[in-house]
């Protein structure tokens, strides 16, 4: 019997609610002092393809999804055939018999886009033959006998997953009244009549025959359950972030979304604004006028924001980007996960000056980079980039309770009314060339900002000797930067034979892939890059002393590679590169480690 | 009492052609100014790119020269972070009804308190002649040497249909007016717009001050009802045979930061945020 420690997968066409059932699994597991990774697969279309919902539970912190389920609810006629072969052996399919069907296959040939179409007497000897525990279940039927209307078969779902995992049904119910209450009496009732009858089904007909169970635990640490975007939402919160301006591009338009939820709690202006054009362009006016402000966005919107990025750069405007990376190009792959735009975001706007680009591994970095690249904004008066990718951004995961007492905030050399001289010049040449700032209102401080190069006053000026003067003291800030940032770490035995190196969410399933290693006598260390421009220090030392580092990333042309050959000088031979639009899993990346080895 | 001094820039003198329209602009600004008594570092200047854009410099004023077509959307993240200070956004009809047209249409449906005087003399200057969004049919310039083919925006028609709170035109040459326009618009409570007709004496032979004095007259002399959307639309379609110069149309409507909580409690930018507490969102995300 395996007890809280679950692999589970809903899967179901969109439209048809697996979310809804898969928010109250993750709640009841929270309720149950459990850990969880959440991340979802869906197409990018509003009704009909087939979505999954992978739910991880534990007891210990979980790092990351995997593809091998322990329990899969099957909700559509799609999700049996894309999945059964994942299923681990001795877990369990929850599935409706109706599913398997003529119509089953017919509708699996109207989707076109390359989708796998389905033989039925196929698909009946192996789900026969699959060496996984089979419990069938009427859930149209019964949601139409129970509730009275078919789409209820997700509850009746839900209900017979409760059930199967031998789980008091009482929380789902209090949560079924929680979900539907402002829909009234009546929808809560027959919902609860449809979780019931799925409950009651699987304990009539399948009492005891699954090996697996969740139970509460007992004092566990509080937690909170979020995505990516909003543990940085709640990071640039702490900051002190007051203007918020975004055009809804998936996958961060949940950015704004939370950004707007909490707006009147925090004093926060929250704007969906009409272009990408405007968001970044009203996020570097707020900066310039002394409020911390962010613009969210992903890739096609990030490309347009190039220009006012190089802006903030040369009026030295702090301003915070977040990049939510999908695969390109162009619209590519909307609802997919990617990291293609490492360079873009290195590089976009015309000219040279100085910026940051970093980019998180797991949740609780989320809410800590985002804090920190406010700070970061301000003290080097620079555009900052915080780059994440859909895995990371719409993935949920429980965080505990995050300690903050030892955040400060930093507004650098930003000048209060009394420290401001007659001999004040905006861009004054400074030994770590950040120059002292003022912002409107200021008495005394007043002067002109410009995109145009410009004299320590901020006077535009063409001569050459300005120019340079200028040009080397904006470029300055690079160094001090550089100079003051964290050095990468290595995460375990410095002796390893592998050094695993990755950015951004490949982080989560990276650290599960050394685990795996282990377990096969592969010792295995990680380096997970956070900073990409500057490079992080520390880089250079730890690759010439690692046996064999191998680069992961989720893009075709090994950008950090090229980043880190670059900058560092070590052209790192093996890359193990998935531009799929789906994460790696830990599975994968043990497997390509160990089809390494046995390749030298 | 302040004067046009108290505004000008200490350090250069403007660099457009003699007799260029924007003379004009920046008078009636620095003399609006001086009249309203503005404290000039309570004032934010914000523009985009052009020949007019380049105002800031030679204002004492805080100032920003922004990007092309970019100033409102600056202006209007700057104007929120600290909406007490009074913002004017400057600009062409390049910078404003050709690449900003966008945020142009979306700045007036927003509503946010700033006034965007647009100085519209029908052709780009600094990129050397070529024509703009507001030159007429079949204008010849250098990228356009068969005559233009597309017939000319008309932003007063722009404005009155996109829920502009405040649409006004001025002539450059016709400073006591402009004077009066901004300082009307600096008191109307919304989004201010102020099209001025400016010559330019270097690419464009046709709109001479001749031509712009023989064809201007002022609205409000002319009795016009400047709260009837209707005769506001007929006023906005007599170009290009008469120029009305005067307050279009005029309209209290909410403007957006007084719509929200956010700001009541004062300018974003005076709001403390050393030690702000996130621990209500851990719990409330938190079963």
């Amino acid at each position: 019997m395996k007890i809280n420690e679950l692999n589970f997968m809903i899967g179901g066409k969109s439209g048809e609610g697996i979310e809804v059932p898969g928010n109250m699994f993750a709640q009841i597991c929270m309720h149950a002092g459990l850990y969880l990774h959440v991340t979802q697969e869906f197409y990018s279309v509003i009704k009909g393809y087939n979505n999954i919902n992978q739910i991880r539970a534990s007891e210990k912190p979980v790092r990351s999804h995997s593809n091998h389920y322990d329990l899969v609810l099957a909700i559509d006629d799609e999700t049996v055939p894309r999945y059964l072969d994942d299923i681990v052996p001795g877990g369990g399919l929850i599935y409706d018999p109706a599913l398997v069907t003529d119509e089953a296959v017919k509708q699996s040939q109207v989707q076109s886009g390359g989708a796998p179409i389905y033989d039925k007497e196929e698909l009946k000897k192996k789900l026969e033959a699959a060496d996984i525990k089979r419990f069938p279940v009427p859930l149209a039927a019964l949601a139409k006998e129970k509730a009275g209307f078919a789409l209820a078969k997700n509850i009746v779902g839900i209900g017979a997953t409760m059930g199967l995992l031998d789980y008091e049904i009482q929380p789902l119910l209090d949560l079924i009244v929680k979900t539907f209450a402002r829909k009234g009496d009546e929808i809560v009732n027959k919902n609860i009549d449809a979780a019931q009858a799925g409950y009651n089904y699987v304990r009539e007909h399948f009492a005891r025959e699954f090996n697996y169970q969740l139970r509460p635990v007992k004092d566990s640490a509080k937690k909170f359950f979020v995505n990516g975007n909003e543990a940085i939402v709640f990071g640039a919160i702490k900051a002190g972030c007051k203007f918020v301006s975004e055009y809804p591009m998936t996958p961060s338009s949940s950015v704004l979304h939370a950004m707007a939820k909490h707006s009147h709690q925090y004093d926060i202006s929250v704007n969906h604004v009409e272009d990408e054009l405007a968001a970044i362009n009203m996020a570097v006016g707020a900066g310039y006028a002394g409020v911390r402000s962010l613009a969210g966005t992903s890739g096609g919107g990030f490309a347009l924001m190039t220009e006012a990025i190089g802006m903030a750069g040369m009026i030295e405007a702090p301003v915070v980007i977040v990049e939510a990376q999908r695969p390109g190009p162009s619209t590519g792959l909307p609802t997919r996960s990617g990291q293609g735009d490492l360079r873009t975001a290195m590089h976009a706007s015309q000219g040279e000056f100085p910026r940051i680009v970093m980019s998180p591994g797991t949740h609780e970095e989320s809410f800590y980079m985002s804090f920190e690249a406010f700070n970061l904004a301000e003290r080097y008066q620079c555009p900052v980039i915080l780059l994440t990718e859909k895995y990371l951004a719409e993935g949920h995961a429980t965080v505990p309770f995050l300690n903050t007492d030892h955040l400060v905030v930093d507004r650098g050399k930003l000048l209060k009314e009394e420290e401001i001289t007659e001999e004040f010049k905006r861009y004054q040449v400074t030994e770590d060339g950040i120059p002292p700032r003022t912002i409107p209102g200021q008495k005394g401080g007043a002067h002109t900002a410009t995109t145009y190069e410009h004299l320590e006053s901020g006077y535009f000026t063409e001569e050459v000797e300005d120019v340079n003067k200028m040009f080397e003291r904006r470029m300055k800030k690079m160094k001090t930067i550089e100079a003051n940032m964290p050095a990468a770490q290595l995460e375990g035995d410095e002796d390893a034979e592998i050094t695993i190196v990755c950015w951004g969410a490949t982080y989560m399933p990276a650290s599960e892939a050394v685990d795996l290693l282990a377990r096969d006598g592969i010792k295995a260390n990680l380096l997970h890059i956070k900073y990409m421009l500057p490079l992080q220090p520390g880089v250079r030392e730890i690759l010439e002393n690692s046996k064999h580092p191998v680069i992961i990333e989720a893009n075709y042309t090994a950008q950090l590679a090229g980043v880190i050959a670059e900058k560092v000088g070590i052209d790192i031979q093996d890359k193990i590169l998935d531009y799929s639009g789906r994460p790696f899993t830990p599975d994968q990346i043990y497997r390509a480690i160990k089809g390494l080895k046995n390749k030298n | 009492m302040r004067t046009p001094k108290d505004y000008t820039s200490k350090e250069g003198k403007p660099n457009w052609c003699p007799g260029c329209g924007d003379f004009g602009i920046e008078m009636a600004m620095k003399q609006a100014f001086a009249q309203l008594d503005l404290d000039p570092d309570k004032v934010m200047l914000i523009t985009g790119i052009g020949c007019g854009a380049n105002m800031p410099s030679w204002f004492s004023t805080y100032g920003l020269i922004t990007l092309h077509g970019r100033a409102i959307p600056v202006a209007t993240g700057a104007h929120l972070a600290n909406h007490e200070l009074p913002v004017f956004v400057e600009g062409g009809d390049g910078d404003g009804y050709g690449i900003g047209m966008g945020h142009f249409v979306h700045g007036m449906r927003r509503n946010v308190n700033l006034t965007y005087i647009v100085g519209n003399n029908t052709v780009y200057g600094l990129t050397k002649g070529q024509i703009s969004p507001t030159a007429a049919r079949g204008c010849k310039g250098p990228s356009t040497p068969f005559g233009n083919p597309d017939p000319a925006i008309n932003p007063i028609a722009v404005a009155l249909s996109n829920h502009c709170s405040f649409v006004a035109r001025g002539y450059a040459g016709n400073l006591p007016h402009l004077v009066n326009l901004i300082k009307e618009a600096y008191h109307h409570k919304g989004f201010s717009f102020i099209d001025v007709l400016q010559p330019c004496v270097t690419y464009d032979k046709v709109h001479d001050y001749k031509f712009y004095q023989d064809q201007t007259y002022d609205l409000q002399q002319d009795g016009h009802d400047k709260t009837d959307i209707g005769a506001a639309f007929k006023k906005a379609f007599e170009i290009p045979e008469k120029y009305p110069i005067g307050i279009f149309y005029q309209e209290d409507r909410p403007i957006y930061e007084d719509e929200l909580p956010q700001f009541k409690k004062g300018a974003l930018v005076h709001h403390d945020i050393s030690n702000i507490d996130v621990t209500p969102l851990f719990e409330e995300y938190s079963f």
